[in-house]
């Protein structure tokens, strides 16, 4: 994370303060991590939260105070980058929801109680997933969206994503059917989901190189 | 994160579950929410816990909007209120949205397998009924927790763009919200379906304009939405091809020319293919010198006032309020120069559209709410118009609360809902009733309940589908057919009585539910 020069600060009065700790201290000690920016402003003030550190880093970079770049561990390959769990969760989170969607689709009883399963599973891989994945792949980069714009942008993407599968679906001979549905959701999830996490892979090994050559 | 720093954590937690107590309470106690008779208050079937946890809920999330640091929970806060304001709606049995017309729609628009443009007044708009319907393959949900996911869906997508642009203004997005509900409360319709979805995606566009940083990941996301709203609602999107013109003569980057030239074709094509919408819009200009739609404003303002309930009063009060805080704020941001580009191609954009709507109805109902989108927006400046934080909090929480007023208002104009009642006698229509071909359309149909709504048949899957209106408190001789549940013994098993109006106090009974078609007379 390093500051902007120049850029006027239009921080809200009630967080000017911290903002402006924050800023002092990026002022004087140039780009650094965001736990060492938490410890330099948890030492002036014990009570500051981790997430009130987080959201000032969020709200400096929406308003172009300072850059945020997420620097990845080193790997070698894409299948190292894979094992990275914390860091792919989302890639992992969102292709075991579509894959338990699956069996619960075809498998699961439709009375109720069991049926609620599918409703919430059923309802998260259409408004959801679709958008999501599209979001990842459009967007890897973490400081081009904060998380809360991110959930919703995928809830939109899907709403508008979803149909546009079905209208394509209309105009092939296997017609707007369950299984059609599912297939094409599924492809069009997972299919996304590897394209975000090879863009990710591919801007990490980019912004590492920078890191490593300005430090 | 504490909600209050006087006050211990504990004590809000207490006070918000005690209101998710008491909501679910009033949840289970009335849903399905129906009315004996017209003539009762419709409210009064609404256990009465909903209002304490309705007024608990308010101060809850106007105090963690004021207080909270943490834009994640002013967020949340925005979206509860939001969500809060139009919770009554989940007591119905079908609740705003795609109404019984769209509802019978559906099936019928997919029973012969192929999506004919052509066919049918709503069938440009295919995006909506896709969406409905692959989410009742995947999910299996009842078709009224469908509506209900949708319409929460839709509302989630739109308050949280309006939340984002303000606060990446620097602004307190929470009063744009709520200025938005209460406004939007009275004027965005839900019943127009598909057009609340296009509405959604064209809020998602302008949030991306707003924050546009070049990429072509952003111009694939503004593309496929510009698509996808052109297959919702085509209006919607004439409206954006406004708001990019306004773009293009502040800024003639080729990347804004060459969305605006790619959603003008979408529009053109839209309108200059399909038989339907160009029959539509040539009706709809040639209409131009009846000033329709200022007569239809004008009759809806004058039969608004005519109630003098002290609840409408405060209605009014609270409506009046948040248009004030609009009207200022939007004053203040001309006045000290403080307006972004895109705030004035909003503003000019809906004031285009508000002109045209009050020559042309069909547009005038939809130009208020885009009209509502660039006054919420200008709201979230009006905190900075007052001297002190706690003016503005206190303004903010007289809002929050009164808000409950324009709920109960509701009570005034039940016919923006549907009772089981309702969708089931319009099911029943769908599914039973078969017309020739000489009947007059649409169909005047009386319900003794409380819907004022569409319903659609198909003619054995072809693409013809009439339309019928349900009519509300009026003569039922006037009407084409008069519908109710049967009192009579020997159709004691029926769920409804068909019948044709046109007599004066006995019915020529054309069928009846059940066993099959019986033609008699009483």
């Amino acid at each position: 994370m390093n500051r902007k020069n120049g850029e006027p600060d239009l921080a809200l009065s009630q967080t000017k303060s911290l903002d402006d700790q924050a800023l002092d201290y990026l002022r004087e000690n140039g780009t650094t991590a965001v736990p060492a920016l938490l410890d330099a402003l948890r030492a002036k003030n014990p009570t500051v939260t981790d997430t009130e550190v987080a959201d000032l880093v969020w709200r400096l970079a929406e308003r172009g105070l300072v850059d945020v770049e997420d620097v990845p561990p080193q790997v070698r390959s894409l299948r190292e980058y894979l094992g990275l769990w914390e860091r792919n969760l989302w890639f992992y989170a969102s292709v075991t929801v579509s894959l338990i969607t699956l069996p619960v689709i075809y498998a699961l009883p439709t009375e109720f109680p069991l049926v609620v399963v599918r409703w919430i599973l059923g309802s998260v891989f259409v408004l959801f997933l679709p958008g999501y994945v599209t979001v990842e792949a459009l967007f890897p980069r973490l400081r081009e969206l904060n998380p809360i714009e991110r959930f919703a942008l995928s809830v939109g993407l899907s709403l508008a994503l979803v149909p546009l599968v079905g209208l394509m679906l209309n105009y092939t001979p296997l017609g707007i059917r369950l299984t059609p549905i599912v297939i094409s959701l599924t492809i069009f999830t997972l299919g996304l989901a590897g394209v975000g996490v090879g863009r990710r892979y591919r801007i990490g090994r980019e912004v590492r190189e920078n890191w490593r050559s300005t430090h | 994160m504490t909600l209050d720093s006087k006050a211990p954590a504990y004590v809000w937690t207490t006070i918000l579950l005690a209101a998710i107590v008491l909501l679910l309470l009033s949840w289970a106690k009335s849903y399905p929410l129906h009315q004996e008779s017209t003539d009762l208050p419709f409210l009064s079937s609404v256990y009465w816990t909903y209002w304490v946890s309705y007024l608990i809920f308010a101060i809850s999330f106007w105090r963690l909007a004021t207080t909270s640091h943490s834009v994640p929970v002013k967020w949340g806060a925005a979206v509860g209120f939001f969500t809060l304001m139009n919770s009554l709606a989940y007591f119905y049995y079908y609740i705003p949205g795609p109404d019984t017309f769209f509802l019978n729609l559906a099936p019928a628009y997919f029973s012969g397998g192929f999506i004919n443009s052509q066919g049918f007044g709503v069938y440009p708009w295919p995006l909506f009924f896709l969406l409905i319907h692959m989410l009742s393959e995947i999910t299996t949900l009842p078709l009224n927790l469908i509506v209900s996911v949708y319409y929460f869906g839709t509302g989630f997508v739109m308050v949280s763009m309006l939340f984002f642009i303000v606060t990446r203004h620097g602004l307190d997005g929470f009063w744009s919200v709520v200025t938005f509900s209460i406004i939007g409360f009275f004027f965005l319709d839900y019943q127009f379906a598909p057009q609340t979805l296009a509405l959604a995606f064209v809020m998602i566009l302008v949030y991306i304009d707003y924050s546009w940083k070049k990429s072509l990941a952003g111009i694939v996301t503004v593309l496929t939405l510009v698509v996808a709203t052109a297959l919702s609602h085509a209006f919607m999107l004439a409206y954006f091809v406004v708001y990019l013109f306004v773009r293009i003569l502040q800024d003639r980057r080729y990347w804004i020319v060459g969305i605006f030239a790619i959603t003008l074709a979408l529009v053109s094509d839209m309108f200059i293919t399909s038989s339907v919408l160009s029959g539509l819009i040539l009706g709809t200009f040639s209409s131009i010198h009846s000033l329709l739609g200022f007569l239809d404003y004008g009759s809806r303002i004058t039969s608004a006032l005519t109630h003098t309930s002290p609840f409408v009063t405060f209605a009014r009060v609270t409506v009046l309020s948040a248009t004030a805080v609009s009207g200022f704020g939007l004053a203040y941001l001309i006045k000290k120069r403080r307006s972004l580009p895109q705030d004035i191609a909003l503003v000019s954009a809906s004031t285009f559209a508000l002109g045209v709507g009050v020559a042309v109805e069909v547009f005038g109902s939809r130009a208020i709410q885009l009209t509502l989108v660039a006054a919420a927006l200008a709201s979230g400046q009006f905190p900075e118009l007052l001297r002190t934080r706690k003016v503005g909090a206190a303004l903010l929480l007289f809002l929050s609360i009164s808000s409950i007023f324009c709920v109960i208002h509701i009570n005034y104009q039940p016919q923006l809902y549907q009772s089981q009642e309702d969708a089931q006698a319009a099911m029943f229509l769908s599914a039973t009733m078969e017309l020739d071909k000489d009947a007059p359309q649409p169909l005047r149909v009386f319900t003794p309940y409380i819907v004022r709504g569409f319903f659609g048949l198909s003619d054995n899957g072809n693409a013809s589908i009439r339309v019928f209106f349900n009519f509300y408190k009026v003569d039922p001789t006037s009407m084409d057919y008069v519908l109710a549940p049967t009192a009579t013994p020997a159709f004691a098993g029926n769920t409804y009585l068909a019948a044709k109006a046109n007599l004066t106090s006995r019915y020529d009974i054309i069928f009846n539910y059940g066993d099959g078609a019986v033609y008699a007379s009483t």
